[in-house]
């Protein structure tokens, strides 16, 4: 079984991410993290430079969508589940009598990333893009894809 | 003295051993220490910034890791940072080197959230050797700003005086440089870049015909400037900073799909780019 959602990228198409590690939040574009000549295992955190499982880097809200359409998913199974079994039991003249109330689904939000105030850096070994908040000097940026640094 | 790129070679490779050893299960905890610390120790750079920082500390690091006693373990982090390192530096040999004591051991007997083993160790490895691979990526991206740094000050400076140009400026101190000129490239760009904005400037929605028509008067004077012999720089500024205050002001509404194509807010971006490049 497949559940898949859109999330709605900033005007230049780039999605949040967030470190496992430091918890820091980056934005990566949404056609260079997907590109399927491309494919990517791990990603580096361009703050902390550790580096893990891409999924591992998805953000709290992506998260909470995913649970919240998992869970939507089976609200629905088991809604179908028990109103076909009431059906079946609330026959004219039966004894056993069953009362159906379905469940709610739970509330799900449209993911949309904002314009923000990160930088927009482009590795120079890869070529790949990442937005950060950056203070000039203070630390060092590196590269999601191969992380070097920037 | 090392160089910019050795320290890029040993930041990468000091990370990829670093998250190795934080995201470890119950198999492979006990090589990854092994892995980190041997690292560390083979390591002359990393060596030095941990060794001048802790070899003359006078730290019990059982002050900071409570691990004696019949009950739990727990941690107690010390308010001066060289005992905390000192203290963590030691604790991780001291595993290593006792026969009975293991990452997923150790791990198990301080307080943690989880029942699973994986959970456990890296929460354990979280507060008992994050600290130090912090202290160490610090170092190493501060010792590359220095190197950056220095690098800059002894690049050769070039004074040029420069009047009217409308191509490509390269300078460089010494030697010879071969220059391509690319201004057309430019400015063919910009025009395809224009031809489609300008096209698209009626389907935008919920924007005022004012502020359209304003808009579509900037883009047509830069195309007219660009294609002059003599652009006038003056005319040009003004209309980009109507183009950007367009595309700011306006910048979730730009996106519009036309017959032969779709302009998003990442060509509007790319001609202000362009723009900005060929004006200076």
């Amino acid at each position: 079984m497949n559940i898949s959602f859109t999330i709605e990228g900033d005007s230049e198409g780039f999605v949040t991410f967030e470190c496992p590690f430091c918890g820091s939040e980056f934005k990566l574009q949404a056609g260079e993290y997907q590109n399927e000549n491309e494919p990517l295992e791990d990603l580096f955190c361009p703050y902390c430079g550790l580096t893990r499982e891409k999924n591992t880097f998805l953000s709290k809200d992506v998260i909470v969508q995913a649970q919240a359409l998992a869970e939507n998913y089976l609200i629905e199974e088991l809604n179908k589940v028990f109103k076909k079994m009431s059906k079946s039991l609330n026959k004219p003249h039966g004894i056993i009598k069953m009362k159906y109330k379905p469940l709610k689904k739970v509330v799900t939000k449209e993911l949309k990333d904002k314009d923000t105030t990160e930088v927009e850096f482009k590795c120079d070994h890869c070529n790949h893009r990442v937005k950060v908040l950056y203070c000039a000097g203070a630390s060092k940026i590196f590269c999601p894809y191969c992380g070097v640094d920037i | 003295m090392i160089t910019y790129t050795e320290l890029r070679k040993i930041s990468l490779e000091f990370r990829r051993l670093s998250s190795n050893l934080l995201r470890s299960s119950r198999d492979d905890s006990d090589v990854s220490l092994a892995r980190f610390m041997k690292y560390i120790e083979a390591t002359p750079f990393i060596y030095d910034a941990i060794h001048n920082t802790i070899d003359n500390v006078d730290f019990d690091f059982k002050q900071c890791f409570l691990i004696e006693g019949t009950g739990g373990h727990g941690i107690n982090i010390p308010e001066d940072e060289a005992c905390h390192l000192k203290a963590q530096y030691d604790y991780m040999i001291f595993i290593l080197s006792e026969d009975k004591r293991s990452v997923s051991n150790e791990a198990f007997k301080y307080p943690h959230s989880s029942n699973h083993w994986s959970d456990i160790i890296q929460e354990f490895l979280d507060d008992a050797v994050k600290p130090m691979i912090d202290y160490i990526n610090d170092a190493i991206s501060t010792e590359m700003i220095i190197i950056e740094e220095e690098e800059k000050k002894t690049a050769p400076s070039i004074v040029q005086n420069i009047g009217n140009n409308y191509g490509t400026l390269n300078a460089q101190g010494t030697g010879s440089i071969v220059s391509t000129n690319n201004t057309s490239i430019v400015i063919n760009d910009i025009n395809e870049l224009l031809s489609k904005i300008i096209l698209s400037i009626d389907g935008i929605t919920d924007v005022s015909n004012k502020d359209r028509e304003s808009v579509k008067d900037d883009l047509e004077s830069i195309q007219e400037q660009i294609n002059s012999p003599e652009p006038k720089k003056s005319r040009m500024q003004k209309a980009l900073a109507g183009i950007k205050k367009f595309a700011g002001d306006f910048s979730m509404k730009l996106a519009v799909t036309l017959a032969a194509g779709a302009v998003t807010g990442a060509d509007w971006n790319l001609l202000i780019q362009k723009l900005e490049q060929f004006i200076s």
